[in-house]
């Protein structure tokens, strides 16, 4: 699809949304909220009263972040574009103990692997608490975290990198790898990230590293297994495309026997061991590569070979179109990943630089909406709601209904990224029934306050009543057909009648779970 | 009217070696000392199932034995993806992809069927898969995902339902990227409406297992009596993933079974009118080591056997040629070989029992399609 964003706003009569953000959502709103005039509606009162927005900061705050939450507009607008990027790119800088002190009864978060072994293992409680509290977790950091760039690279490393959360012992050694691995590195170098998931104690049980021995190292026992070597050229760098053979696939396999996990009535349980013992210790050609390791290296030859890999112009390509499909569109354009990968090069494989290309790209400024897929849809919609969360396993269960739950993908592939996988009659559904029971207080654990999110008047019109939500919800006007559908649900056959408190309370929640629920929130 | 294919998937890899017992096989039994099914003897309920002298149905496969002798049954053995990977995700994927080794491609082997036929029908239930998550051999089309269709339904507060539905409606009227899943999501909810699925009766004989399968199957049967142009549907069964303590004639392995066959007696007896328009087809990403292991269950496997159901079919028969089980004759570290491709199979019942004349679309690269006769 060629559509630009420009073309598809205006093919849905919505030219007048780059006119700009209401001045009562800016950083410089006045005090009291103006009336919504009538009846030439929001969109067309927006063009007398609103000067200095921008469009395009809308989208930028968009594809940074899982949707703008109360507020963010107009910080977004004191700090410009460029200096809202900057921020975003820089994590560290941001002050995030508000989420801090909503995570701080998630104690195993910061256990070791060797702790929550021995406090959850088979003679303890069983793994679920660590589980829930894992995807409790993600979902709160998703919806509160300052930090949203970050989030959502932590969201694609970790499909990127996926491990199922289901298999095994990785129940007990997920927590780790997305502290240890995933987190620190997700707008750093890639080859670092690289290095630290071959580590990963979750990713060695993943993809079955730990039964990767040498031939006869273990009597009548194991030998190679090409499980990890296989996902590490076809899915983490190189891809599938690239020419490399069964022959490079083994020999990358005996790169890593020996890479293993402390087992539990060892030190450090649950944690990376090499074990020299079952290392194929012989030299090994990797021809794919070029590489030639020879003998004896130990746990050096996998570390050579992790760097090269990263630095290999056909992972830079893969990674630099991973992140512009994410960024851009499903189908980026391909100049501008020939750039990222460029830069990504260029930069010695950093995320940070590679993403700020993008950002700073004029096909990012002109990318057409994407679908949100069901995590970013529900976090999108509790952060707009400003939603307050009283953490529960129900809310969780909301994404599998969704079909998206944290760590939830078997596959070694990840969750698909694009958003025609997504699209299916159980899915809208789905996200349909959220939109609706978030808006009517249904949502399991979450408390919305919708009379003060939207800046109405005590009896404002049906129009007003629409208007107010799309500015709140959307930051945008809705679209004529919709908006006149939903002024018919609120106002019924007096559309100009001021509302009544009884009225109000009927409607607001349909009219707000009905802009939740419209494809204009849905995409992004 | 429209041919219907239910594809059910035995999700974990399913051991088609005590599904299907070669009992006629010294190996067999001399490789399974404890969970082997013993050699069909009237009167003794453990026993096989004889089918035709040299295979026997597990013995919690009771049900089909009905079925296999009304010819309504054939069953394939040593059939499967030839793809060597142990890997249940690979494998699953793999085979739901249609075997295309290009993972790039996201649509599985039925989406493309169902897009390759699309003008044959407009319902908004023309493919529905029950489950979390759409089945990946349906990605590509417009298919229902769903896991119970009572549970399918707009829910927002009663009294207001019926306005909200109706501005609803409005709101994904028209073009975009959603408007056309949007509306066919509202269809697929007015349909149901009528059809009221909460109030189902089956036809007498026919019970359902009462689980996430039976449902699916039960409900698969509704929509087929509604007539609401169905023509492809989609269910699993898992827990086949048996390394241990699988048991032999009893036992977990049994129990699973007891409920996979009585979902397809089920499907058989609830749908005795409609039988010439059905095709059930069952399969398992891959099946079982030969010999068992030290935990009582058997390790990731290749060759497999698979069930196809339906009226017309030259069933009663097993079909395949058995490649045997002597330590020279197995796949890989000591599996069952496969001598059919699963490809024959299915393209098979693609091409004369869906009218689907397109293979190469269905299971682009492979041009060695050998049709074994299962459909006259």
């Amino acid at each position: 699809m060629t559509t630009t964003r420009r073309d598809f706003l205006r093919s849905s009569g919505l030219a007048a949304a780059y006119l700009g953000i209401p001045a009562w959502l800016s950083g410089c709103a006045p005090a009291s909220p103006q009336p919504v005039a009538e009846p030439l509606g929001w969109a067309d009162d927006a063009t007398a009263t609103l000067a200095g927005s921008d469009p395009a900061l809308l989208h930028l705050l968009q594809r940074l972040t899982y949707g703008p939450a109360p507020g963010d507009l107009a910080h977004a607008n004191q700090l410009g574009a460029a200096a809202l990027v900057d921020e975003q790119l820089h994590p560290e800088r941001i002050d995030d103990s508000a989420l801090e002190r909503r995570l701080a009864g998630f104690d195993t978060l910061t256990m070791s692997s060797a702790a929550l072994i021995e406090r959850f293992g088979r003679q303890g409680e069983g793994p679920q608490e660590i589980m829930r509290q894992l995807q409790q977790a993600s979902l709160l950091r998703a919806v509160y975290s300052k930090r949203q760039l970050q989030e959502i690279m932590v969201d694609v490393w970790s499909n990127h990198l996926n491990i199922y959360l289901g298999k095994g012992q990785v129940k007990w050694l997920k927590t780790a790898d997305d502290r240890d691995v995933i987190r620190p590195h997700a707008l750093g170098k890639f080859r670092d990230l690289l290095l630290a998931s071959a580590k990963s104690p979750a990713m060695l049980v993943y993809l079955d590293n730990v039964e990767n021995t040498a031939p006869g190292a273990r009597q009548g026992k194991g030998g190679l297994n090409e499980n990890y070597a296989r996902e590490l050229l076809e899915l983490h760098t190189l891809g599938a495309d690239a020419s490399y053979d069964h022959d490079d696939i083994i020999a990358v396999a005996r790169v890593f026997t020996g890479w293993s996990i402390a087992r539990p009535q060892e030190q450090n349980a649950g944690s990376f061991v090499f074990r020299p013992r079952l290392h194929d210790s012989a030299a090994k050609q990797i021809d794919a590569l070029g590489l030639a390791l020879p003998a004896g290296g130990g746990v050096s030859d996998g570390e050579t070979l992790l760097a090269r890999l990263a630095s290999d112009p056909r992972t830079a390509k893969r990674i630099a179109h991973k992140l512009c499909a994410r960024f851009v569109g499903d189908a980026p354009p391909a100049a501008l990943v020939e750039r990222a990968a460029q830069t990504y090069l260029a930069s010695d494989t950093d995320i940070r630089a590679t993403l700020e290309l993008i950002f700073r790209s004029e096909e990012f400024a002109a990318a057409a909406p994407k679908l949100k897929l069901p995590t970013h849809a529900l976090a999108s919609m509790l952060r707009a709601l400003g939603a307050q969360i009283e953490p529960s396993p129900k809310l969780v269960a909301v994404l599998q209904q969704l079909g998206q739950p944290f760590f939830g993908w078997p596959a070694p592939d990840g969750y698909p990224q694009v958003g025609a996988a997504w699209i299916n009659t159980g899915g809208m559904l789905a996200r349909w029934n959220v939109a609706f029971a978030l808006a009517e207080g249904r949502g399991p654990g979450v408390a919305a306050d919708l009379r003060a999110l939207l800046p109405i008047q005590a009896q404002p019109t049906a129009a007003g009543l629409v208007d107010a939500a799309s500015a709140a919800l959307l930051h945008q006007p809705i679209g004529s057909a919709a908006r006149s559908a939903l002024v018919t649900y609120a106002g019924g056959a007096a559309p100009d009648k001021p509302l009544d408190a009884a009225a109000l309370d009927r409607v607001l929640p349909g009219v707000v779970g009905l802009v939740l629920a419209s494809p204009l929130f849905q995409l992004y | 009217m429209d041919h219907i294919l239910i594809c059910l998937f035995q999700r974990g890899g399913a051991d088609g070696l005590n599904m299907v017992v070669p009992h006629g096989e010294a190996a067999y039994y001399a490789a399974r000392p404890a969970i082997a099914i013993a050699a069909p003897r009237p009167g003794s309920p453990a026993t096989a199932i004889e089918l035709d002298g040299f295979f026997g149905l597990h013995p919690a496969l009771g049900d089909l034995k009905e079925i296999y002798d009304a010819r309504q049954l054939a069953i394939v053995h040593a059939c499967g993806s030839p793809d060597a990977t142990r890997s249940h995700f690979d494998a699953q994927a793999n085979l739901e992809r249609g075997l295309i080794s290009d993972h790039s491609e996201t649509r599985g082997w039925l989406g493309r069927h169902l897009a390759a036929t699309a003008g044959t029908s407009d319902s908004p239930f023309r493919a529905i898969g029950f489950g979390a998550l759409l089945q990946p051999s349906l990605r590509g089309s417009a298919a229902v995902a769903v896991r119970d269709l009572t549970q399918f339904t707009l829910r927002a507060k009663p009294t207001d339902l019926p306005r909200i539905r109706a501005a609803h409606g409005e709101i994904y009227r028209g073009e975009g990227l959603l408007a056309g899943a949007g509306q066919q999501t509202l269809a697929a909810l007015a349909l149901l409406e009528k059809l009221n699925p909460g109030q189902y009766k089956p036809a007498d004989g026919a019970r359902y297992p009462e689980s996430p399968y039976g449902l699916a199957l039960q409900q698969i049967a509704q929509l087929i009596k509604a007539d609401v142009g169905l023509q492809v549907a989609c269910a699993d069964i898992g827990d086949w993933d048996t390394h241990v303590n699988q048991g032999g004639s009893e036992g977990e392995f049994a129990a699973n079974l007891a409920e996979f066959g009585a979902g397809l007696h089920a499907l058989y007896a609830d749908l005795a009118a409609y039988h010439s328009r059905i095709t059930v087809v069952t399969m398992s990403e891959f099946g079982r080591r030969l010999t068992e292991n030290g935990g009582g269950g058997t390790d990731h496997g290749h060759g497999n056997a698979m069930f196809v159901m339906g009226g017309g079919l030259a069933g009663g028969k097993v079909y395949g040629s058995w490649p045997g089980l002597q330590a020279e004759q197995l796949d890989g570290p000591g599996d069952l070989a496969i001598t059919t491709d699963i490809r024959d199979i299915l393209g098979e019942i693609a091409q004369k029992r869906l009218g689907n004349p397109d293979l190469d679309g269905l299971f682009p690269g492979y041009n060695a399609f050998q049709f074994r006769g299962l459909v006259p």
